[in-house]
């Protein structure tokens, strides 16, 4: 880790900066807190969706957007290298790849039958 | 004029022990992702499995996400705290997080009595007897994965656990990053579970 001065002549210069101490930057973690809250509240908005498309999408949206925070901000991804970004978003992409391109072809044809008492 | 601009690390300068947790949290993720997806793709086919959903408790479910992402905040100020070394700030705010996840095992456990009581398990024999065998699988798929995510949060506070004794000792501050990070997984997991399994009925 590193951190990089800028003179006045707009030079960097790299300081190195021990990984113990400040390993990564910190958002403000209350307005972070407080913007969950806030979206957890919206999604329970939901029963007022005129739609059934509408709920899908606001429950989702507001998940996802939720998920971004805590990923970002939280698990502190966001000052993260590259290589960490590609394994955590890489896995979720293969088992949704993975299960929709293996199986959603099929699955909806197949009847599923139960094995009898 | 002189300003300090943060530099992305680079792949070497990731300390091992966060590049290790960030390798289980990928397998993680694609154990409860694959959860998730089959999930999915049952209840897009069944619509019936939207009318189980109808039991669950979405105050109960909403009471629990409250929990986990309060909890998830204490865990980031407890970190903040491990970093200025201090002890007595990330005690204080790891035994938070801990109540924090007591509380969301007991609403659980909650959950879990009056669903089974209704005669929702595991195998919904009410629900098999009456020619209800494909939404009974709804329930079983319901138990798995919170059952799951359940004991993550156990294994996360057991964790916690340890880290808080050592802190208190004033030893392996960088522990509770480590910790942290494990839980706020937790806490991801179950922000995709709340809306599958509470709100879409």
């Amino acid at each position: 880790m590193y951190k990089k001065n800028t003179d006045e002549n707009g030079l960097g210069h790299e300081v190195p900066v021990p990984k113990e101490m400040d390993y990564h930057g910190h958002p403000n973690y209350n307005m972070i807190y407080l913007t969950l809250i806030v979206l957890l509240g919206i999604s329970l908005l939901g029963d007022l969706m005129p739609a059934k498309s509408l709920l899908i999408a606001l429950v989702f949206g507001t998940a996802i957007i939720k998920a971004a925070l805590v990923i970002r901000n939280f698990m502190h991804l966001k000052y993260e290298n590259l290589f960490l970004w590609i394994i955590s978003i890489g896995a979720v992409l293969f088992i949704l790849l993975a299960f929709f391109w293996g199986m959603y072809p099929d699955f909806p044809l197949v009847k599923l039958e139960l094995a009898p008492k | 004029m002189n300003r300090t601009i943060t530099v992305r690390p680079g792949l070497r300068d990731i300390p091992q022990g966060r590049l290790g947790m960030w390798l289980l949290i990928a397998g993680e993720l694609v154990i409860f992702g694959a959860a998730v997806v089959s999930y999915l793709l049952m209840r897009i086919r069944y619509p019936e499995w939207g009318e189980q959903a109808q039991y669950t408790s979405t105050a109960l479910g909403a009471l629990n996400t409250f929990v986990l992402l309060t909890s998830s905040f204490f865990v980031v100020k407890a970190h903040k705290a491990s970093l200025a070394k201090d002890s007595k700030n990330v005690v204080r705010f790891l035994s938070l997080t801990l109540l924090c996840g007591l509380i969301f095992l007991i609403v659980k456990g909650i959950e879990y009595s009056t669903e089974i009581s209704h005669g929702f398990t595991l195998r919904s024999p009410g629900l098999v007897d009456s020619g209800q065998g494909v939404a009974s699988l709804f329930w079983m798929y319901y138990y798995l994965m919170t059952g799951l995510h359940g004991l993550h949060v156990l294994a996360g506070m057991i964790a916690i656990f340890v880290v808080m004794l050592q802190v208190r000792k004033g030893k392996y501050f960088h522990r509770v990053e480590l910790a942290g990070m494990y839980w706020h997984m937790v806490d991801l997991i179950w922000i995709f579970l709340f809306p599958l399994l509470y709100i879409l009925k």
